[in-house]
């Protein structure tokens, strides 16, 4: 709103308005103002007062004596309007007693003229009211222009000083001379808090230096146009950090003074500081990630890869080494380096592992561009963005190409070591079992967990009844074990001959006097080997019928006997060869009977593990043994028992140790030649391998067999039997590939049979064999063949593990001697 | 095993002598890969089997397949010395009705 103007208003023609019943009198006042005045003319108060709103005119002439509404109520309705009761309102009457002007005046009336009126005097009455009241309206209307600009001056001032005092700033205002008149409360504030003593209003007491520390007077400062940063200080002696503005002005009279506006910079200078300090430490860093880039440089193969799997950058190492130009590399995919060596699924576990925001660590094989493979060991660390999806791909190599070949050359040097000692093993480890020896029959295999058994044995005669075994187990694995226990079986063959050769009867030395020897010479070179052995000898005496042991810590040997109905455990109570010098080996010995079966055994057999990790156990092995021994089985069907079982057992063909068996069993002794009828209540055991080239073997005992009788009665059976083996080896499970069967030849004075006992399943035999004759099939005869060729065929199971077929046919009608 | 050939002195054709003692599982492969070309090339084959003292279903199958063999190209195959018990199986499952059997090379030839 523009505050009013203080300008005299433009005179404008004063209206009149007069309300009389009297005709002569209102074209009098008509005739005496018309040109000066306008005049209005009313016959009535009624219609006076309408005139009158309509108009409001500047003065009001009212006659007192009207008929219907008079002067007097007129006026009351004149006083009653809000616009209309500041017109001036003069009376024209023919009453002139006091008490008619008394009311008049009360009613607001500025005169009073009394009729008849003289012309000239109510003229100039008219003017003065008029001008009176004009002056009157001027000075109300100058009083509210007046107040307003009062009213603004007042807000303006209060605006200034509220921003003076509010501002963040440190305001002063000075004089010319510089004297301080006028501070804000910031400035207060700062030297109560600085604990002046006392405020000074000179400022060329405070002092100003700029951030460089040089002094600045303040007239300078005053000259400057910008804002000058620096330290001031107080006249106390504190300072502080603060940027001046000067600005001059002018006050009455033409005086100068000054605003001096200090800002506080020490924040600002705090923060400049700061970021100082930070580009500083950030240079280092750059500087130090250079170095970092640099000596990674020379080390590793880098390169970055994007979310498609496109390379965006690659150091020069990885160029070097992969032999591509950069140019080659950029935007290919690694596809370009895949050397092939990896299934599928290596790299999308990799891809998998770094597209999830995982890093991901390997050994890659990578081939060059002329076809080489190199290898790395890589780190490939995802870059990955608010959402944690992967960006990029930062892959950091070292190849590890002659380590990897290293690697390989070692495991090749491993791989003959155990080749080698696989040789030695086979060579000089195990013994041969005998398969002539009188009176005795034996059967032994050992298997090795890793190509390199810790596990010994050997056989030898002593004399043409007296057989010993010598079985045991190295500590310790490759080429060391093998040469260890290479070494016992020497030395106990040595010690063997120094033995005998020492006695003059020409008597054996006793088992424990060899154990001994063995011991003597050994177990000093063990100790200092940190190896140790475990022993056991065996000497069966088939003429005296008695076997006697040393057992040096090795499992104990089992004996299934006729007269006893449980597995008798042979006590070991002896150490190791290699655990005390101070040892005293001693001997044990029992008697022996026909039939007795005899089982040694490595821990690597009781210790058999299935996938639920339990041991297969020594009583398992006792039951096969005694089960075995019950029905007169030779110990190569007992030990083809015992593997099956082991297998079905650990569901695996190798162990973690070395397993090892030998069975030994006492046998009626019979005359050399086979065939006769004294011997034909023995029967006969043929270990035959499961290869359908290696039967020549059956046939021809089986001839033997059946010497005595007729042509047709032998090829029938030689058939059946033959056709039945056949069976037996293509229906064999890989997993027993190697194991061989048995055939068993016997006889008695009514038949001779041949049964074939092998581990697998037994024939499914539901129906009679109905074979094509016709001709159009080439198979599908062999159980025909073998039914309508002997007398009986009997399918079952012999012992654990083991299925059989025993054929058998009737002996003819012959005379035998 | 070995085989014998030569050519047929009165007839077109080709005389094949095994010689081995045996035809059975463990050589009849061994056989019949031996056989194929004498088989393929003539029209007529007679087999020799004197020497065979043994003969199990894997040989008999054997020999049924150079049967076929024959049969399939209107050839002829003919055998001749079977031994007493190669004759007993052949017998046993009634293969000497399906197969020419004769005793001689002169009694098979005089069949044609």
């Amino acid at each position: 709103m523009p505050p009013p103007a203080l300008v005299d208003e433009e005179r404008v023609t004063a209206t009149i308005l007069v309300v009389d019943d009297t005709k002569t009198n209102r074209l009098l006042c008509l005739a005496l103002f018309q040109g000066e005045y306008r005049v209005l003319l009313a016959s009535s108060g009624r219609e006076g007062l309408e005139l009158a709103q309509r108009e409001t005119p500047d003065l009001i002439l009212l006659d007192i004596m009207m008929p219907g509404m008079d002067g007097y109520e007129t006026a009351r309705y004149l006083q009653r309007d809000p616009e209309l009761c500041k017109v001036p309102v003069v009376f024209i009457t023919a009453l002139s007693d006091n008490e008619s002007q008394v009311k008049g005046l009360e009613l607001g009336a500025v005169d009073f003229i009394t009729k008849p009126f003289n012309a000239t005097i109510l003229r100039h009455r008219v003017g003065n009211i008029l001008e009176r009241e004009r002056m009157r309206q001027v000075a109300v209307r100058r009083e509210l222009v007046l107040k307003q600009a009062l009213a603004i001056q007042q807000a303006l001032s209060n605006t200034l000083d509220s921003a003076f005092n509010a501002t963040t700033d440190y305001l002063a205002i000075t004089d010319a001379d510089l004297r301080i008149i006028r501070s804000n409360r910031k400035v207060e504030k700062i030297i109560a808090y600085l604990n002046a003593e006392k405020f000074d209003d000179q400022l060329s007491n405070y002092s100003f230096r700029s951030l460089k520390g040089v002094p600045i007077d303040w007239p300078t400062l005053i000259e400057q146009r910008e804002s000058v940063d620096g330290h001031l200080t107080l006249p106390s002696g504190h300072s502080f950090p603060v940027s001046v503005a000067v600005r001059q002005f002018q006050v009455d009279q033409g005086l100068t003074q000054y605003l001096f506006s200090f800002t506080d910079i020490s924040s600002r200078l705090n923060l400049e500081k700061a970021q100082q300090m930070a580009n500083e430490h950030l240079f280092e860093m750059v500087h130090e990630l250079t170095t970092f880039k640099r000596a990674l440089d020379a080390h590793a193969l880098v390169n970055i890869t994007d979310r498609q799997g496109r390379i965006t950058y690659a150091n020069e190492r990885f160029c070097t080494v992969s032999g591509y130009s950069l140019e080659e590399v950029l935007g290919n995919t690694h596809q370009i380096i895949k050397s092939g060596l990896h299934p599928a699924a290596f790299y999308a576990d990799m891809w998998a592992t770094i597209s999830g925001g995982k890093i991901w660590s390997g050994e890659i094989a990578n081939r060059k561009r002329d076809g080489e493979i190199y290898w790395v060991d890589s780190t490939i660390v995802p870059w990955v963005d608010d959402q944690g999806n992967p960006y990029q791909y930062v892959a950091i190599r070292k190849e590890i190409t002659q380590r990897i070949k290293a690697e390989q050359q070692v495991a090749q040097a491993r791989q003959r070591e155990l080749e080698t000692g696989s040789a030695i093993q086979q060579q000089l480890l195990f013994g041969h079992a005998p398969h002539d020896f009188p009176g005795l029959a034996a059967s032994s295999f050992t298997e090795a967990s890793q190509g390199i058994d810790g596990d010994f044995y050997t056989y030898t005669r002593l004399g043409p009844a007296v057989l010993e075994v010598l079985t045991g187990d190295v500590m310790g694995k490759g080429v060391t074990a093998a040469l260890v226990g290479a070494g016992v079986k020497s030395t106990y063959r040595k010690v063997l001959a120094e033995l005998m050769a020492e006695r003059r009867d020409g008597q054996m030395p006793s088992p424990e006097q060899i154990i001994n020897a063995i011991h003597r010479d050994l177990t000093p070179e063990l100790i200092r080997l940190d190896v140790f052995v475990t022993l056991a000898l065996y000497r069966i005496d088939r003429d005296a019928m008695t076997i006697t042991w040393v057992n040096a810590g090795h499992t104990p040997g089992l004996l299934a006997t006729t007269d006893q109905p449980y597995v008798i455990e042979l006590s070991a109570n002896n150490l190791p060869l290699g655990v005390l010098e101070s040892e005293q080996y001693q001997q044990h010995m029992r008697p022996l009977m026909i039939q007795d079966s005899i089982l040694l055994y490595s821990d690597g057999i009781s210790e058999s593990m299935n996938p639920q990790g339990e041991f297969y156990g020594v009583e398992r092995i006792a039951h096969i043994l005694k089960a075995g021994q019950q029905k007169g089985m030779s110990p190569t069907i007992v030990l083809q028992s015992l593997r099956t079982d082991i297998l079905d057992h650990a569901r695996s063909s190798q162990g973690s140790d070395d397993r090892t068996v030998i069975i030994l069993k006492v046998r009626p002794l019979r005359g050399l030649q086979r065939g006769t009828i004294r011997d034909r209540r023995e029967p006969e055991y043929l270990e035959l391998p499961r290869q359908l080239k290696g039967l020549d073997i059956l046939r021809q005992r089986i001839a033997v067999l059946a010497q005595d009788q007729p042509a047709e009665a032998l090829h029938a059976l030689e058939l059946a039997a033959f056709e039945a083996a056949t069976n037996v080896i293509r229906h064999t499970p890989e997993i027993l590939a190697d194991t061989p069967f048995t055939a068993v030849l016997a006889r008695n004075e009514r038949e001779m049979s041949v049964e074939l006992i092998y581990a697998g399943q037994p024939f499914q035999r539901d129906k009679p064999p109905n074979p094509d004759f016709s001709g159009e099939s080439e198979g599908g005869f062999g159980l025909y063949i073998i039914e309508n060729s002997v007398d009986h065929v009997t399918y079952g199971n012999s012992l654990i593990g083991l299925a059989s077929i025993r054929m058998s046919k009737r002996l003819a009608d012959t005379d035998t001697p | 095993m070995k085989l014998n050939t030569q050519a047929l002195e009165n007839a077109v054709g080709l005389l094949v002598t095994i010689d081995s003692e045996n035809l059975d599982a463990g050589n009849s492969k061994d056989f019949k890969e031996l056989i194929q070309p004498c088989l393929s090339s003539h029209g007529l084959v007679v087999l020799d089997l004197s020497a065979l003292k043994f003969v199990d279903s894997s040989g008999l199958g054997a020999l049924l397949s150079c049967l076929r063999t024959m049969n399939n190209k209107d050839s002829q195959l003919k055998l001749i010395g079977l031994s007493k018990p190669v004759r007993a199986l052949f017998e046993l499952v009634r293969m000497h009705r399906i197969f020419s059997i004769y005793n001689t090379l002169d009694e098979a030839l005089a069949t044609l």
